[in-house]
Parts: structure tokens; C-alpha cells; sequence
């Protein structure tokens, strides 16, 4: 009763704030896993789509995806850092997960010896690619299967505007780190 | 200006219909993928799929392949219910458009279309008086020759060697004949001399009110009345509008038992002005309704009038651009309309501006 009480206020509460560390001449922020408890970060954790983090600065963005495999139960991650470098890996539990999270990922580069950065994270309750896989899908059911007539451009008109990932949450930190 | 107007309005308040029906049934399409039950057997499926893979590992990739096939299913489900209100605001905003898009081009060509046929049937309306107009400018010169010559020669009769009374009997009555001739030539002439219109700015609210005070006694049976907003505009000839309205008090007066009114009464659509000529006597005939612009129609005894009065009156109207039609008829009266161009009076440019 407790432990789901505590959980509950963990929930609730605003998740702290990230860490800014830099190496050599790379910002690398670590994001808090108390963002992964937020109510609605967890719910959308458990869906077979994919939970897509996006963290802005005012020059750059890096991305983190994170899909729960229902197959398999594991949880398939991406991370994709500033410069578009790309690591993809599966993560067994939430636990792992957790961890997993807490690896910083490079956002910037370092100009002096000190870097104060402007942080936004989007989370976003599915990716690009399940986006447009549903508006195909959703096409195809609203479209005629004729393709002599052109109807179907008028749903993909409709569809294709309509059928975006709007931000679930989103937070904003104002962070600094010194090399 | 009036009748797009009309139409814009007709088009919005048939939208806003159209619409808060779209609004009761566009969800149903969507609701039926979106239903709690139908994701509950989407689910069970998947867990089916995980079950036969448990129970038969030797097709494990073929309970995968349809695993996650339902899975994409799911997803798709998931984001369109994630989008549902936008999804559908903007299927109903668009089937609205489509709809308003597709009632406006068919009101506007329909109401074009009204246009032409109206164009057209004044114009073929204008030629058969124009026709019937030129068959009588040449019947009237056919009779005034030999009636100008048979004249000369009873005036010679007459001023022979005085005649015996039988003689001059015989001359009076042949006199008395050649002017029933003579009166009916001139009235044939009065159509085939029908004059173009020379068209000006003119208030017709005045030239009622002028004309209601110069007949006042001209029809002692009929008392005449205006019903007209001050300065109303049109582009008329003014003695050839008189000269329709005088037509249509005559017949008035003549349809007229004891005493009755006739009233004028104004009122603008669009760029036309709409004069109302409603009288108090006992109607058109059924018989003649459908023929009563045409010449030499009729109820009047033989010798009393050709029946030309309405035919000139319309050729007249026709000239002006406008019409005249008979709105209604009963045996408590008739109301004849004179349809008139609406004229601009704000600049003293529109006298000049307003021509044939």
C-alpha cells in the first residue's frame, strides 16, 4: 500500500533535472530516469510503438527511440546523438532499461570552456515510422483500390496532415557544464 | 450583386446543415476500427500467436510472421486513435468544403442558366413584337394609300353638280366609313410607330407621383395610389413609360365595375426595379392569360379596341431592357409587373452614362 502509494507521488512529481558533463570537447547530457516513471512516459513505454525522446539545444538534436518488443518482451532502443551517430541495442527488463538510460548522450560541442545549453525534451508517443505507416494504412482503407481514380489523393491530403505525433510531455532546463 | 448574395447564404446555411449532419455520423466509419472490442481481440490475438509459438516451436517463425502482422495492426489502430478528433475534424471540414464547393457551382450555374433562358425568351419575345410590328407598319401604309385616294375621290363626288339627297346619303355613309377606316389605321399605326426608347436616370418615384396627379381624373372610376421609397432610380423613357402605364389604367378602368383602385408599388431586386401595377377589377380571362401580350388579343368587343395596348406596353418594356409580365390574376383583380434597370443617380454622369 505504501510502495503503490510512493510510486504514485513518484509519478506525479517532475522528474529531476538532467546532467550536463563534458568530455574533451563534447557536452554529453544524461537525462533522469525518473522521466521513464512519469505517468504518461510509462504508459506509452508498454505499447508496441515506438516512444521517441527528442532533445533539442537551440543548434542541435539528439534523439532516443525506445520500443517494447511484444514478441520477444524486450525493449529494442536507439539512440541517435548529435553528430547522427546511431547505437541500437535490445534491453531485457525495465530495470535495464533504467540504466540504459542513464548512458549521456553527446548534444553539442564544447566552444570554450564553458557550455550553458538551453535543453528541451519532446517525448513523443510514436516514431516517424509508425506515423507513416499508419497513414499508408489509413490511405488505404479511406482511398478506392481503383487506381484509375484519383480519389485517394484527397484522403492522402486529409491523412497525411492530420496523422502527426503530437508531444505527450515535454520539460525545458536551462544547464551548464565547464570543461 | 443581390443574387450572389442569395446564393453565398443559401450555400453557408446548407453547409452548416450539412455539416452538423456530417458531424452525427462521420465518427461511425472510424469508431468501428477504434472500438475497445475490436483492439481486446487484436490483443488476444497476439497472445494466441505467442501461445501456438509455445505450443508448436517448429512453426515459431510462421506464428511470428502473423504476430507481427497483427502488431502493425495495432499500431495503426493506436495512431489513428491517438488522432481521432483531429482526423475527423478535418474529414467533416473537408467533406464540408466539397460539399459547400459543389452547391455553390450548382446554384451559381443553375442561376446563370435561369439568366440565358430569361435572356432568351425576352429576346425571342422582342422579335415576334418587332415582327408583328413590322407587319403592321406595312398593313397601315397598304390601307392608307387607297383609303387617301378613295377620300379624294368622294371629295370630287361631293363637289359635283349639287346631288340629289339619295347621292348624298350614299357620300355621308361612304365618309362615315372611310373614317371607321381611318380610326382603324391609326391605331394600327400607333404599334408599328412604337419609338426606341431614349433612356434616362429617372426617379420613378417622382414620375408616379407626377403621373398620379396628372390622371387623377383621366379614369373617373379608378382612384390611383403610390406606394414607392423615394428616389428609386431607372433608367426609363418617360413618355414611353407613361404611356405603358396610361395603357394599363385604360384596361384597368375597363375591367373595372363601379369604382376601384389601381396601385403603384416599388420595390428593387438586385439591379432591376420591380414596378407592381395592381388593379381592383375582375381579372384576366383564363382564356387569354397565356396569349394576353400578344396583338390583337382581346376581350373587348369588335370595334371597341384591337387589343394592341399590352403588346405595345411590352414591346415598349422589351425596348427598355426590362419586361412586363402578369404576376397574378383573379376575379378580385390583377396585378401586372413592370420590370425596369435599376440606374445609378449619384453622379450627374448617370443621365449621360445610361444609354441604349
Amino acid at each position: 500500500m505504501v510502495s503503490a502509494l510512493l510510486a504514485l507521488l513518484l509519478a506525479a512529481a517532475p522528474p529531476d533535472r538532467p546532467a550536463l558533463t563534458v568530455a574533451g570537447d563534447r557536452v554529453l547530457v544524461a537525462l533522469p530516469p525518473s522521466i521513464l516513471k512519469q505517468k504518461e512516459v510509462r504508459a506509452r513505454l508498454d505499447s508496441a510503438l515506438t516512444t521517441t525522446f527528442i532533445v533539442k539545444t537551440k543548434d542541435s538534436n539528439a534523439r532516443i527511440e525506445i520500443r517494447y518488443d511484444l514478441w520477444d518482451e524486450v525493449y529494442r532502443v536507439k539512440r541517435v546523438d548529435a553528430e547522427g551517430r546511431v547505437a541500437q541495442q535490445q534491453i531485457a527488463n525495465a530495470a535495464q532499461l533504467e540504466a540504459w538510460w542513464r548512458t549521456p548522450v553527446e548534444i553539442a560541442r564544447l566552444a570554450g570552456d564553458r557550455a550553458a545549453l538551453d535543453l528541451e525534451l519532446v517525448v513523443l508517443p510514436f516514431s516517424a515510422a509508425d506515423e507513416s505507416d499508419a497513414r499508408q494504412w489509413l490511405s488505404k482503407s479511406g482511398g478506392t483500390r481503383d487506381p484509375s481514380i484519383d480519389s485517394k489523393s484527397v484522403i492522402d491530403a486529409l491523412i497525411g496532415t492530420t496523422l502527426s505525433a503530437r508531444p505527450i510531455v515535454s520539460y525545458r532546463w536551462s544547464l551548464e557544464a565547464r570543461r | 450583386m443581390r443574387t450572389l448574395l442569395t446564393i453565398v447564404l443559401i450555400v453557408i446555411a446548407a453547409t452548416a446543415v450539412f455539416y452538423a449532419a456530417v458531424h452525427q455520423i462521420a465518427g461511425l466509419w472510424l469508431d468501428v476500427v477504434l472500438r475497445p472490442d475490436v483492439r481486446g481481440v487484436i490483443e488476444q490475438s497476439l497472445l494466441d500467436q505467442k501461445r501456438l509459438r509455445d505450443l508448436d516451436p517448429a512453426n515459431a517463425a510462421r506464428y511470428r510472421r502473423r504476430f507481427e502482422e497483427t502488431g502493425r495492426l495495432m499500431n495503426h489502430i493506436d495512431v489513428v486513435a491517438m488522432n481521432r478528433e483531429r482526423v475527423l475534424r478535418r474529414f467533416e471540414a473537408i467533406l464540408a468544403a466539397l460539399f459547400a464547393a459543389s452547391l455553390f457551382t450548382a446554384t451559381f450555374l443553375w442561376t446563370a442558366r435561369q439568366r440565358r433562358a430569361e435572356e432568351r425568351r425576352r429576346a425571342e419575345q422582342l422579335a415576334r413584337l418587332t415582327a408583328w410590328q413590322e407587319a403592321s407598319r406595312r398593313h397601315a401604309h397598304e390601307i392608307k394609300t387607297p383609303l387617301t385616294a378613295a377620300r379624294m375621290e368622294i371629295d370630287r363626288l361631293a363637289s359635283l353638280s349639287a346631288p340629289s339627297e339619295e347621292t348624298r346619303h350614299a357620300i355621308d355613309s361612304v365618309y362615315e366609313e372611310l373614317e371607321r377606316i381611318a380610326q382603324f389605321t391609326k391605331e394600327f399605326s400607333s404599334f408599328a410607330m412604337i419609338g426606341q426608347p431614349v433612356l434616362r436616370a429617372e426617379e420613378l418615384d417622382r414620375l408616379l407621383i407626377e403621373f398620379r396627379d396628372m390622371f387623377a381624373n383621366a379614369w373617373p372610376n379608378l382612384t390611383l395610389r403610390v406606394d414607392a421609397p423615394p428616389h428609386v432610380v431607372v433608367s426609363a423613357d418617360r413618355d414611353l413609360l407613361r404611356q405603358v402605364l396610361v395603357n394599363l389604367c385604360t384596361n384597368s378602368a375597363h375591367a373595372t365595375e363601379g369604382s376601384g383602385t389601381v396601385t403603384f408599388t416599388i420595390t428593387r431586386a438586385g439591379d432591376r426595379v420591380l414596378l407592381d401595377v395592381a388593379d381592383s377589377g375582375g381579372g384576366v380571362p383564363p382564356s387569354i392569360q397565356a396569349r394576353i401580350f400578344e396583338p390583337y388579343v382581346t376581350t373587348r368587343k369588335i370595334g371597341h379596341g384591337m387589343g394592341l395596348g399590352l403588346a405595345i406596353s411590352r414591346k415598349i418594356l422589351l425596348d427598355h431592357g426590362g419586361d412586363l409580365a402578369l404576376l397574378s390574376t383573379s376575379p378580385a383583380g390583377s396585378t401586372f409587373r413592370l420590370t425596369l434597370l435599376y440606374a445609378r443617380a449619384d453622379t450627374a454622369a448617370a443621365r449621360d452614362r445610361v444609354t441604349r
